[in-house]
């Protein structure tokens, strides 16, 4: 089970560092806000891992506060574009 | 025999995360990143969840782990269909592999 821990956190590391590279990149504000989704969607998955290897189940709940978070960011973030894009036309 | 289960699901979870993530990086347009993003990580995070969920065998944190699978099932598409809406009012440009954009043929149809 050890070595398997070892994977995941590995992956999971990749997957977060992947997407911070493309929020730093992201051309567009949109980009951005896409990469915010994945990092918080990646950090969810991180608690849910860290709950099963050290067996703390309280990070469950820290990790549905996270993602509700996040989906409230960027529903805000969206309606911020649209309302931008539309006062420019 | 329950630890086999676990370890395929946070394995098969993380797979998923790391495909969404270089799927964000690497492909050429922003609704291809999001398309990437919002399908392969929501059905990681349901993975890690699951696993979680299979591995307490406590009654609350596996009703807690299935809320929250729901909660991101429910969620992604709504999330990703604003910002896509937005990007596209904006003027974000598609790949330049793109064949047809249909909204824009329909709208130009409509107002000529």
């Amino acid at each position: 089970m050890n070595v398997i821990f070892i994977i995941v956190e590995i992956m999971l590391a990749f997957a977060l560092a992947l997407s911070f590279i493309r929020l730093a990149k992201g051309p567009t504000m949109v980009n951005r806000v896409v990469a915010l989704d994945l990092i918080a969607i990646v950090v969810v998955g991180m608690m849910a891992f860290e709950a099963v290897r050290s067996g703390e189940h309280a990070l469950l709940d820290v990790a549905i506060v996270v993602g509700i978070t996040a989906f409230i960011g960027t529903a805000a973030f969206a309606v911020l574009i649209d309302r931008d894009a539309r006062a420019q036309k | 025999m329950i630890n086999i289960l676990v370890a395929f699901c946070l394995v098969s979870g993380a797979v998923f995360m790391l495909v969404a993530a270089i799927g964000i990086l690497k492909l050429p347009d922003l609704y291809q990143r999001l398309h990437a993003s919002s399908k392969a990580a929501t059905l990681g995070v349901a993975l890690l969840l699951l696993g979680a969920a299979l591995d307490s065998g406590d009654m609350g944190v596996v009703s807690r782990c299935l809320m929250a699978i729901i909660f991101f099932i429910l969620t992604a598409p709504v999330g990703a269909h604003l910002i896509t809406r937005a990007a596209y009012y904006q003027g974000e440009p598609l790949a330049k592999e793109t064949l047809s954009d249909e909204w824009a043929e329909d709208r130009s149809a409509r107002e000529p």
